[in-house]
């Protein structure tokens, strides 16, 4: 197992947010969680990596624990090496071109040299098709290409699994696809990776396993063929407007 | 052309040099060290210590509300008055100067790490950086440029308002002219030398402010771009 995660639990102020939370992932799996807003899948994905600290539970990474009393800052910065994450608002640093903020973590964190993660920061850039943007400034990029210059900057850490967290949500329609083709286009490499988002039809086509997450905790867990034609929950139909037998 | 006591300004211009040399070497050590202390002391006004941030708050506001001129009496005379050492006077410029300009320059500092969004600082956290590497590649740099236009505009009003300095003595470039004014009255009672520095003393300030200005303008609209 990639990523063991046991009985996590997760309040804000006194509110559950996440109660009891279990599921592991494999080496090359793509987990697509689902679920209606508030229901707590992106503070999940934010527990993974440190940005919210659990209440109770246990993740686990390459078979070592990484929650718990006493996990300083500095320990989950190593951990972050292991575990990226693309955020809804990309936020790129304004004030460095794509390929400096592409290669920010790679020299900073990892000290590599310069030159090695510029190389692999283009050969990254010219797999999302923004090779001629290297040099420009977040400011004149189009949302959807700022999305997967985020993209590239995780991916330039070399993380052994990847956390997106609703990716297209802040994007207009046309957008929404050149992102998601790149996700596509890493799935195919092998990469491991957890996937919020409300884009059904993608989770559908990507996700070797859906979770569908329900008031803090996982509702069930099915195959993306099974868990569209015919979910085992009510509030999974419910979720997905079947149980009227009519689209929109 | 004797009346408007041209020559005396030519003759006495070494030390009108000299009044410029200490209203800038004024200026410039308290510019330089407020940016410093403004950096730091922006960074703790985040804190979330209510303790700290009461006291820095009380601070900022007193060096905002309380004239300047107050303050390098206070420091000046108070030192004297109440510790009975007497600090040099330049020396207590420059304090009065750097705590003034150095609040100013925190508040800009704190009022900009605040307004960046939150998502800023995950994002440097989930790359992995520490949080000093935070501060100097991701945070610093921005506040450097997003303040620096208002950090020019401080530099203007502080060689302004160090004028005040002569007050306490200090030789700067208008105490050093109105010392040049006396002694060419005693001698010539019907110069027009007041007249004559006063419009010498605008051109110099207008010489050393206005390019700095017009660089802030420049800066402004090139952070805004």
């Amino acid at each position: 197992m990639l990523l063991k995660v046991q009985h996590l639990k997760k309040s804000f102020d006194g509110n559950t947010v996440l109660k009891d939370i279990s599921f592991d992932v494999k080496k090359g799996e793509v987990i697509a969680i689902l679920g209606r807003s508030g229901c707590g899948k992106s503070t999940l994905l934010r527990c993974l990596n440190g940005l919210e600290k659990i209440d109770s539970g246990e993740v686990w990474l390459d078979d070592a624990l990484i929650t718990g009393p006493g996990m300083s800052y500095r320990h989950w910065s190593e951990v972050r090496k292991k575990i990226g994450m693309v955020f809804q608002s990309y936020d790129l640093f304004p004030h460095m071109n794509v390929l400096s903020n592409i290669t920010l973590g790679p020299m900073r964190v990892e000290k590599r040299s310069k030159e090695e993660a510029s190389k692999e920061a283009l050969k990254l850039l010219e797999r999302v098709g923004l090779l001629e943007k290297q040099s420009a400034y977040p400011r004149e990029l189009s949302g959807g290409q700022k999305q997967r210059v985020a993209i590239c900057r995780a991916l330039c850490m070399n993380p052994e699994i990847l956390l997106f967290d609703e990716v297209t949500a802040a994007l207009d329609p046309e957008m929404v696809r050149e992102v998601l083709d790149v996700i596509r286009g890493l799935r195919d490499q092998g990469l491991t990776m957890l996937i919020v988002t409300h884009e059904m039809a993608f989770a559908e086509k990507v996700a070797d396993e859906i979770i569908y997450m329900e008031n803090g905790t996982i509702a069930e867990t099915n195959t993306p063929e099974r868990f569209f034609s015919a979910p085992s929950t009510v509030d999974a139909r419910k979720f997905l407007n079947l149980q009227d037998d009519f689209t929109i | 052309m004797q009346n408007l006591g041209i020559d005396n300004i030519l003759k006495s211009f070494p030390r009108l040099l000299d009044g410029i040399a200490v209203t800038l070497k004024i200026s410039l050590i308290a510019l330089v060290l407020s940016i410093i202390l403004g950096l730091i002391l922006g960074i703790a006004m985040t804190s979330r210590s209510k303790v700290l941030l009461g006291v820095l708050r009380t601070f900022l506001e007193a060096f905002r509300l309380i004239h300047p001129l107050i303050w390098l009496f206070v420091f000046f005379f108070g030192s004297a008055n109440i510790f009975h050492i007497q600090i040099d006077n330049v020396a207590v410029s420059i304090l009065v100067f750097t705590l003034w300009g150095a609040f100013e320059i925190g508040d800009l500092v704190r009022s900009f790490i605040t307004s960046l969004p939150r998502s800023q600082y995950e994002s440097s956290m989930a790359l992995g950086l520490s949080k000093i590497q935070m501060y100097i590649f991701v945070l610093l740099p921005q506040i450097i440029a997003r303040t620096t236009p208002s950090i020019v505009n401080l530099a203007t009003r502080l060689i302004k308002t160090t004028t005040l300095v002569y007050l306490i003595g200090v030789p700067e470039v208008l105490k050093v002219s109105q010392s040049i004014i006396q002694v060419t009255y005693l001698r010539n009672p019907n110069s027009y030398i007041s007249f004559t520095m006063y419009l010498f003393l605008l051109i110099v300030y207008f010489i050393i402010c206005y390019p700095l200005s017009l660089f802030e303008k420049y800066l402004e609209k090139k952070v805004l771009a």
